[in-house]
């Protein structure tokens, strides 16, 4: 059987490569999947560092459960529900720590955050709504702040989420809809609007 | 003016409600459903733009390639073990011996159940006769020397001797038939002594000497010339001692009740 181009082959078929065990087609669906699973940790764990130990964490568990991986679901969204997993689970964790640290540095160094706006005023307003949302998103109930990331940060579709969940598409939908509320209430009183 | 759903709204706001849908919905929304409308609009744009606000990650394949070879491999697992058939069965003898173990699950001595003593108790001195505690046929009767010895019918009892049982020296027996049988039986073991002897002195237990458990087996510890002296638990109108038999064999000799 002749190995394909392992930039042009897809992920199921890398799967059944390093399942075989050749692990430059496992360091393939790295290079491809290691920004998506980074950008998801670091959405659900707002810390780079974090961020950064779970995405390889992700990898070393999804080579080490390549057995265990079947082509029912995609190869991204099965790696997403591992990730999730880690989450949660270094989430449970460090909640406490996150919040003592947050409440100590609330605010310290926001001045020196760079807008991405010409405008001074613009740039005030616009770093004063995105970490009123970052404050808000980090501040929800990790189920919702996953359905949030999931649905309206990373725009993955409603089976995917699912199937991460592991709940019907109308399931789905119907937490990111309380996720949706959820987050509206905590960011209204933060950016000074009513929500009545 | 209408007040729309806040469900519809959102669908709205985040792009998941048909063009036609949504202009239907809006048609005529009052000014708070509008702005409602306008909150979940940014903050939908929000959500989006952090996608592409996160710091770059310091990943590499090498880095990756250490964690995996820290980490190890996991063996990959087989679907059926036969090692696993097993383990009913083990559990099972773990139970039953279990079971068998405890103490507290040995049949529990009754009220009416009375306790001898084994041999080896008795050096300690003589035991008086047990008393019955439910009538019925004695087990051995006195006959004229030499005359075989029916066996009697008499109920049949039978007593569980669990682990912490066994290991006493006090067995619990059940009724006087029983006791009276074990208590032959005990002092078979000192067979060489005679019935008239015995008889003088009143009572129906072994002495010293007559200690060693072993010897509860008639046939292994009589010789072969040796009389067997069997004594009952009724008196003598006459002595006041047990009425007692000698046999020259047990083979025909029921014990027991």
């Amino acid at each position: 059987m002749i190995a394909g181009n392992a930039q042009l082959d897809t992920d199921e078929a890398l799967v059944r490569r390093a399942k075989r065990g050749e692990y430059s087609a496992f360091e393939t669906l790295y290079e491809r999947h290691r920004a998506l699973v980074y950008r998801f940790a670091y959405q659900m764990l707002p810390r780079r560092d974090d961020a950064e130990d779970i995405t390889q964490e992700a990898f070393v568990r999804a080579y080490q459960n390549l057995d265990r991986y079947r082509d029912e679901a995609k190869f991204t969204t099965w790696l997403l529900r591992i990730v999730t997993n880690l989450c949660t689970d270094r989430s449970r964790m460090s909640q406490r720590r996150t919040n003592l640290e947050t409440q100590e540095a609330a605010g310290a160094l926001a001045w020196m955050t760079i807008g991405i706006q010409d405008d001074p005023v613009e740039n005030l307003e616009g770093d004063r709504r995105m970490h009123a949302i970052k404050t808000a998103l980090g501040a929800l109930p990790l189920h919702h702040r996953t359905a949030i990331v999931l649905r309206d940060i990373e725009e993955r579709e409603y089976d995917e989420i699912a199937s991460i969940f592991g709940c019907s598409v109308g399931g789905a939908k119907l937490r990111v809809l309380r996720a949706r509320r959820a987050l509206r209430d905590r960011v209204a009183p933060l950016i000074g609007e009513t929500t009545t | 003016m209408k007040n729309i759903p806040e469900d519809d709204l959102i669908r709205i706001a985040f792009g998941e409600a048909s063009e036609e849908e949504a202009q239907r919905l809006l048609a005529g929304a009052d000014p708070g459903s509008a702005m409602k409308l306008d909150l979940y609009r940014r903050l939908c744009a929000d959500l989006r733009g952090m996608a592409s606000d996160v710091p770059e990650p310091q990943l590499s394949q090498e880095r990756l390639q250490e964690a995996i070879l820290r980490a190890g491999l996991k063996r990959e697992r087989r679907a059926w073990s036969w090692t696993w058939a097993f383990a009913p069965v083990a559990a099972l003898a773990i139970g039953v011996l279990f079971i068998n173990r405890r103490p507290d699950l040995v049949e529990p001595v009754q009220p009416n159940r009375e306790t001898i003593e084994a041999p080896e108790a008795a050096t300690q001195g003589p035991v008086a006769p047990a008393p019955k505690t439910s009538p019925g046929p004695a087990v051995a009767e006195v006959r004229p020397s030499g005359a075989p010895v029916a066996p009697v019918a008499a109920p049949k009892r039978y007593v569980r001797l669990g682990g912490a049982a066994r290991n006493k020296s006090t067995i619990p027996v059940t009724g006087g038939l029983a006791a009276d049988a074990m208590r032959n039986l005990a002092f078979l073991g000192a067979s060489k002594r005679s019935a008239p002897e015995l008889a003088s002195r009143g009572d129906a237990a072994p002495r010293a000497g007559s200690s060693d458990p072993a010897r509860t087996s008639v046939d292994a510890a009589a010789p072969a010339d040796a009389m067997i002296v069997l004594i009952a638990s009724e008196t003598d109108a006459a002595t006041g001692a047990n009425l007692a038999i000698e046999v020259a064999s047990t083979s025909n000799v029921v014990i027991g009740s």
